[in-house]
Protein backbone atom coordinates (compact mmCIF):
# COMPACT_ATOMS: atom_id res chain seq x y z
CA UNK A 1 0.00 0.00 0.00
CA UNK A 2 1.39 3.36 -1.03
CA UNK A 3 1.26 6.29 1.33
CA UNK A 4 -1.31 8.80 0.08
CA UNK A 5 -0.21 12.18 -1.27
CA UNK A 6 -1.25 15.19 0.81
CA UNK A 7 -4.60 16.88 0.24
CA UNK A 8 -4.16 19.68 -2.30
CA UNK A 9 -4.75 23.13 -0.94
CA UNK A 10 -3.83 26.33 -2.74
CA UNK A 11 -1.29 28.45 -0.91
CA UNK A 12 -2.87 31.66 0.39
CA UNK A 13 0.24 33.59 -0.70
CA UNK A 14 0.12 32.40 -4.30
CA UNK A 15 -3.03 34.41 -4.80
CA UNK A 16 -1.20 37.68 -4.12
CA UNK A 17 1.98 36.89 -6.06
CA UNK A 18 0.87 39.24 -8.83
CA UNK A 19 1.26 42.21 -6.49
CA UNK A 20 5.01 41.48 -6.41
CA UNK A 21 5.08 41.96 -10.19
CA UNK A 22 2.58 44.75 -10.73
CA UNK A 23 3.77 47.00 -7.90
CA UNK A 24 7.49 47.19 -8.79
CA UNK A 25 6.75 47.34 -12.54
CA UNK A 26 4.17 50.09 -12.08
CA UNK A 27 6.46 52.07 -9.78
CA UNK A 28 9.36 51.80 -12.23
CA UNK A 29 7.28 52.90 -15.21
CA UNK A 30 5.80 55.78 -13.21
CA UNK A 31 9.16 57.03 -11.92
CA UNK A 32 10.94 56.61 -15.25
CA UNK A 33 8.06 58.13 -17.15
CA UNK A 34 8.17 61.25 -15.01
CA UNK A 35 11.98 61.60 -15.09
CA UNK A 36 13.94 61.57 -18.34
CA UNK A 37 17.04 59.52 -17.49
CA UNK A 38 19.09 61.62 -19.96
CA UNK A 39 18.24 64.91 -18.24
CA UNK A 40 18.11 63.61 -14.69
CA UNK A 41 21.46 63.35 -13.00
CA UNK A 42 20.36 60.33 -11.02
CA UNK A 43 22.35 57.72 -12.79
CA UNK A 44 26.12 57.42 -12.59
CA UNK A 45 27.85 56.87 -15.95
CA UNK A 46 28.03 53.19 -16.80
CA UNK A 47 31.48 51.96 -15.81
CA UNK A 48 31.11 48.84 -17.96
CA UNK A 49 30.60 50.99 -21.07
CA UNK A 50 33.42 53.29 -20.02
CA UNK A 51 35.85 50.43 -19.49
CA UNK A 52 35.05 48.28 -22.53
CA UNK A 53 33.24 50.59 -24.96
CA UNK A 54 30.65 47.82 -25.37
CA UNK A 55 26.89 48.17 -25.02
CA UNK A 56 25.62 45.73 -22.42
CA UNK A 57 22.22 44.08 -23.13
CA UNK A 58 20.54 46.61 -20.84
CA UNK A 59 21.99 49.74 -22.44
CA UNK A 60 19.23 52.12 -23.48
CA UNK A 61 16.66 50.27 -21.39
CA UNK A 62 15.93 53.18 -19.04
CA UNK A 63 15.60 55.64 -21.95
CA UNK A 64 13.40 53.16 -23.79
CA UNK A 65 11.13 52.70 -20.77
CA UNK A 66 10.91 56.47 -20.33
CA UNK A 67 9.74 56.99 -23.93
CA UNK A 68 7.40 54.00 -23.73
CA UNK A 69 5.79 55.34 -20.56
CA UNK A 70 5.09 58.56 -22.45
CA UNK A 71 3.69 56.73 -25.47
CA UNK A 72 6.59 57.40 -27.85
CA UNK A 73 6.95 53.96 -29.39
CA UNK A 74 9.38 55.03 -32.13
CA UNK A 75 11.88 56.59 -29.76
CA UNK A 76 11.51 53.67 -27.38
CA UNK A 77 12.37 51.33 -30.26
CA UNK A 78 15.38 53.45 -31.22
CA UNK A 79 16.84 53.24 -27.73
CA UNK A 80 16.32 49.52 -27.15
CA UNK A 81 14.72 47.59 -30.05
CA UNK A 82 14.97 44.23 -28.27
CA UNK A 83 13.00 45.44 -25.28
CA UNK A 84 10.17 46.82 -27.42
CA UNK A 85 10.08 43.66 -29.58
CA UNK A 86 9.84 41.41 -26.52
CA UNK A 87 6.89 43.30 -25.02
CA UNK A 88 4.17 41.88 -27.34
CA UNK A 89 5.11 38.45 -25.98
CA UNK A 90 5.71 39.48 -22.37
CA UNK A 91 2.60 41.58 -21.75
CA UNK A 92 0.02 38.92 -22.76
CA UNK A 93 2.01 36.33 -20.80
CA UNK A 94 1.98 38.47 -17.67
CA UNK A 95 -1.71 39.32 -18.14
CA UNK A 96 -2.71 35.65 -18.40
CA UNK A 97 -0.57 34.86 -15.38
CA UNK A 98 -2.17 37.66 -13.31
CA UNK A 99 -5.62 36.48 -14.44
CA UNK A 100 -4.87 32.98 -13.15
CA UNK A 101 -3.49 34.26 -9.83
CA UNK A 102 -6.42 36.60 -9.18
CA UNK A 103 -8.93 33.85 -9.93
CA UNK A 104 -6.81 31.41 -7.88
CA UNK A 105 -6.71 28.95 -10.81
CA UNK A 106 -4.02 26.46 -11.59
CA UNK A 107 -2.75 26.71 -15.18
CA UNK A 108 -3.50 23.84 -17.53
CA UNK A 109 -0.69 21.98 -19.26
CA UNK A 110 -1.43 23.77 -22.51
CA UNK A 111 -1.21 27.20 -20.85
CA UNK A 112 2.12 26.26 -19.32
CA UNK A 113 3.45 25.25 -22.73
CA UNK A 114 2.32 28.59 -24.16
CA UNK A 115 4.11 30.33 -21.24
CA UNK A 116 7.25 28.43 -22.16
CA UNK A 117 7.14 29.43 -25.83
CA UNK A 118 6.27 33.06 -25.11
CA UNK A 119 9.13 33.36 -22.61
CA UNK A 120 11.63 31.83 -25.03
CA UNK A 121 10.44 34.11 -27.83
CA UNK A 122 10.72 37.19 -25.57
CA UNK A 123 14.25 36.24 -24.48
CA UNK A 124 15.37 35.69 -28.09
CA UNK A 125 13.84 38.97 -29.27
CA UNK A 126 15.42 40.83 -26.36
CA UNK A 127 18.91 39.42 -26.72
CA UNK A 128 19.47 39.18 -30.49
CA UNK A 129 19.35 42.94 -31.25
CA UNK A 130 20.90 43.72 -27.85
CA UNK A 131 23.99 41.66 -28.65
CA UNK A 132 24.20 42.37 -32.41
CA UNK A 133 24.45 46.12 -31.86
CA UNK A 134 28.02 45.63 -30.68
CA UNK A 135 28.96 44.61 -34.23
CA UNK A 136 29.97 47.23 -36.82
CA UNK A 137 28.06 48.11 -39.97
CA UNK A 138 24.27 47.95 -40.28
CA UNK A 139 23.96 46.47 -36.79
CA UNK A 140 24.80 49.89 -35.42
CA UNK A 141 21.18 50.84 -36.17
CA UNK A 142 20.18 48.78 -33.14
CA UNK A 143 22.38 50.89 -30.87
CA UNK A 144 20.82 53.70 -28.81
CA UNK A 145 21.64 57.19 -30.10
CA UNK A 146 24.56 58.73 -28.21
CA UNK A 147 23.55 60.78 -25.21
CA UNK A 148 24.34 64.44 -25.85
CA UNK A 149 26.01 66.09 -22.91
CA UNK A 150 23.42 68.24 -21.25
CA UNK A 151 24.87 71.71 -20.83
CA UNK A 152 24.96 72.84 -17.18
CA UNK A 153 22.17 75.35 -16.64
CA UNK A 154 24.05 78.47 -15.72
CA UNK B 1 -5.90 -3.11 -15.14
CA UNK B 2 -3.97 0.01 -16.08
CA UNK B 3 -1.74 1.43 -13.41
CA UNK B 4 -0.62 5.03 -12.99
CA UNK B 5 2.14 7.06 -11.42
CA UNK B 6 1.13 10.52 -10.21
CA UNK B 7 2.93 13.55 -8.77
CA UNK B 8 1.42 14.62 -5.45
CA UNK B 9 1.07 18.13 -4.14
CA UNK B 10 4.39 17.63 -2.37
CA UNK B 11 6.10 17.09 -5.79
CA UNK B 12 6.81 13.45 -4.95
CA UNK B 13 5.98 10.48 -7.17
CA UNK B 14 3.23 8.13 -6.02
CA UNK B 15 2.68 4.81 -7.70
CA UNK B 16 2.29 2.80 -9.75
CA UNK B 17 -1.23 2.64 -8.37
CA UNK B 18 -4.54 1.29 -9.64
CA UNK B 19 -7.29 3.22 -11.41
CA UNK B 20 -9.53 2.92 -8.33
CA UNK B 21 -6.80 4.30 -6.08
CA UNK B 22 -6.39 7.36 -8.33
CA UNK B 23 -10.16 7.87 -8.34
CA UNK B 24 -10.23 7.61 -4.55
CA UNK B 25 -7.48 10.23 -4.26
CA UNK B 26 -9.37 12.56 -6.62
CA UNK B 27 -12.46 12.24 -4.41
CA UNK B 28 -10.38 12.95 -1.30
CA UNK B 29 -8.92 16.08 -2.94
CA UNK B 30 -5.40 14.67 -3.13
CA UNK B 31 -5.33 14.95 -6.95
CA UNK B 32 -7.13 17.14 -9.47
CA UNK B 33 -7.30 17.72 -13.23
CA UNK B 34 -3.85 19.34 -13.24
CA UNK B 35 -2.11 16.55 -11.34
CA UNK B 36 0.71 15.14 -13.43
CA UNK B 37 0.17 11.48 -14.32
CA UNK B 38 2.07 8.84 -16.27
CA UNK B 39 0.17 5.70 -17.26
CA UNK B 40 2.27 2.58 -16.80
CA UNK B 41 4.22 1.78 -19.96
CA UNK B 42 4.13 5.38 -21.20
CA UNK B 43 7.15 7.66 -21.29
CA UNK B 44 5.05 10.83 -21.36
CA UNK B 45 3.69 12.72 -18.40
CA UNK B 46 0.31 14.30 -18.90
CA UNK B 47 -2.47 15.73 -16.73
CA UNK B 48 -5.31 13.72 -15.15
CA UNK B 49 -7.78 16.02 -16.95
CA UNK B 50 -6.38 14.85 -20.29
CA UNK B 51 -7.19 11.18 -19.61
CA UNK B 52 -10.72 10.13 -20.59
CA UNK B 53 -10.98 7.58 -17.74
CA UNK B 54 -11.03 10.40 -15.18
CA UNK B 55 -12.99 12.96 -17.20
CA UNK B 56 -16.39 12.20 -15.70
CA UNK B 57 -15.14 12.19 -12.13
CA UNK B 58 -13.38 15.52 -12.68
CA UNK B 59 -16.53 17.04 -14.19
CA UNK B 60 -15.04 17.54 -17.62
CA UNK B 61 -17.41 15.30 -19.65
CA UNK B 62 -20.87 16.75 -20.41
CA UNK B 63 -23.74 15.27 -18.34
CA UNK B 64 -25.64 12.42 -19.96
CA UNK B 65 -29.27 13.06 -20.87
CA UNK B 66 -31.44 9.91 -20.43
CA UNK B 67 -33.52 8.89 -23.43
CA UNK B 68 -31.43 10.77 -25.97
CA UNK B 69 -28.57 9.28 -27.93
CA UNK B 70 -25.32 10.51 -26.47
CA UNK B 71 -23.85 13.51 -28.23
CA UNK B 72 -20.54 12.88 -29.92
CA UNK B 73 -17.96 13.94 -27.38
CA UNK B 74 -14.98 15.59 -29.04
CA UNK B 75 -11.93 13.74 -27.89
CA UNK B 76 -9.63 16.12 -26.07
CA UNK B 77 -6.35 16.28 -27.88
CA UNK B 78 -3.72 15.22 -25.41
CA UNK B 79 -1.13 17.88 -24.79
CA UNK B 80 2.18 17.02 -26.36
CA UNK B 81 4.89 17.54 -23.85
CA UNK B 82 8.00 18.67 -25.63
CA UNK B 83 11.08 17.85 -23.65
CA UNK B 84 14.09 20.11 -23.93
CA UNK B 85 16.82 18.46 -26.02
CA UNK B 86 18.82 15.96 -24.07
CA UNK B 87 16.09 15.56 -21.47
CA UNK B 88 14.24 12.30 -21.01
CA UNK B 89 11.43 11.42 -18.65
CA UNK B 90 12.76 8.80 -16.32
CA UNK B 91 16.21 10.39 -16.14
CA UNK B 92 15.78 12.03 -12.74
CA UNK B 93 19.39 13.15 -12.53
CA UNK B 94 18.87 15.66 -15.39
CA UNK B 95 18.63 19.21 -14.11
CA UNK B 96 16.73 21.89 -15.96
CA UNK B 97 19.29 23.99 -17.87
CA UNK B 98 17.44 27.25 -17.15
CA UNK B 99 17.81 26.75 -13.39
CA UNK B 100 21.58 27.24 -13.64
CA UNK B 101 21.19 30.20 -16.00
CA UNK B 102 18.77 31.87 -13.59
CA UNK B 103 21.16 31.37 -10.67
CA UNK B 104 23.90 33.10 -12.68
CA UNK B 105 21.62 36.07 -13.37
CA UNK B 106 20.49 36.18 -9.74
CA UNK B 107 24.06 36.26 -8.48
CA UNK B 108 24.77 38.98 -11.05
CA UNK B 109 21.78 40.94 -9.75
CA UNK B 110 22.89 40.54 -6.14
CA UNK B 111 26.53 41.47 -6.64
CA UNK B 112 26.19 43.89 -9.60
CA UNK B 113 29.81 44.94 -9.99
CA UNK B 114 29.36 47.18 -13.02
CA UNK B 115 28.38 50.29 -11.12
CA UNK B 116 25.13 51.27 -12.78
CA UNK B 117 21.71 50.85 -11.12
CA UNK B 118 20.27 49.66 -14.43
CA UNK B 119 22.45 46.59 -14.03
CA UNK B 120 20.37 45.53 -11.03
CA UNK B 121 17.18 45.89 -13.02
CA UNK B 122 18.44 44.00 -16.07
CA UNK B 123 20.01 41.13 -14.16
CA UNK B 124 17.06 40.87 -11.78
CA UNK B 125 14.54 40.92 -14.63
CA UNK B 126 16.43 38.24 -16.54
CA UNK B 127 16.83 36.23 -13.32
CA UNK B 128 13.07 36.33 -12.75
CA UNK B 129 12.31 35.42 -16.38
CA UNK B 130 14.72 32.48 -16.53
CA UNK B 131 13.86 31.08 -13.09
CA UNK B 132 10.15 31.17 -13.96
CA UNK B 133 11.05 29.44 -17.24
CA UNK B 134 12.84 26.71 -15.27
CA UNK B 135 9.96 26.27 -12.79
CA UNK B 136 7.45 26.17 -15.66
CA UNK B 137 9.43 23.52 -17.56
CA UNK B 138 9.85 21.44 -14.39
CA UNK B 139 6.06 21.50 -13.95
CA UNK B 140 5.78 20.20 -17.51
CA UNK B 141 8.45 17.52 -17.00
CA UNK B 142 8.19 16.17 -13.47
CA UNK B 143 11.39 14.13 -13.86
CA UNK B 144 13.60 17.21 -13.98
CA UNK B 145 15.55 18.58 -11.04
CA UNK B 146 16.56 22.12 -10.26
CA UNK B 147 13.29 23.44 -8.80
CA UNK B 148 15.02 24.37 -5.53
CA UNK B 149 17.79 26.21 -7.37
CA UNK B 150 15.27 28.07 -9.52
CA UNK B 151 13.26 29.10 -6.44
CA UNK B 152 16.38 30.46 -4.75
CA UNK B 153 17.24 32.43 -7.92
CA UNK B 154 13.69 33.75 -8.07
CA UNK B 155 13.85 34.96 -4.46
CA UNK B 156 17.27 36.58 -4.99
CA UNK B 157 16.13 38.30 -8.19
CA UNK B 158 12.92 39.62 -6.66
CA UNK B 159 14.86 40.92 -3.65
CA UNK B 160 17.36 42.79 -5.80
CA UNK B 161 14.61 44.12 -8.07
CA UNK B 162 12.90 45.62 -4.99
CA UNK B 163 16.25 47.14 -3.97
CA UNK B 164 16.54 48.60 -7.49
CA UNK B 165 13.10 50.18 -7.26
CA UNK B 166 13.84 51.57 -3.80
CA UNK B 167 17.14 53.00 -5.05
CA UNK B 168 15.49 54.71 -8.02
CA UNK B 169 12.68 56.03 -5.85
CA UNK B 170 14.96 57.34 -3.13
CA UNK B 171 17.43 59.03 -5.45
CA UNK B 172 14.74 60.39 -7.76
CA UNK B 173 13.01 62.11 -4.86
CA UNK B 174 16.26 63.49 -3.38
CA UNK B 175 18.08 64.90 -6.39
CA UNK B 176 16.89 68.02 -8.23
CA UNK B 177 16.26 67.84 -11.96
CA UNK B 178 18.19 69.87 -14.47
Amino acid sequence: MNPAPPVLKPSPWRRWAWVLVVLPAGLTVWLLGANDPVKTEIYPPCSFHKATGLLCPGCGGLRSTHHLANGRLGQAFQNHPGFVLALPFLLPLVSVWIWHRVRNDEETLRTRMIYDRALKMALILFFVPALLRNLPGPFQNFAPPPVAKVAPSK
Amino acid sequence: MPRYTIIGGDDREYGPISLDQVRAWIREGRADENTRVRPEGSQQWTALGELSEFAELLGIAPPKTPGLPPLPVPKRKPAELKLPPGQQVGAPTASNPWAGVSLAFAIGAMTCGCGHPLCWGVFAGLGIATSLMALNQIKLNPGQRGAGMAKISLAMSVASLLLFILAIGAVASLLPQK
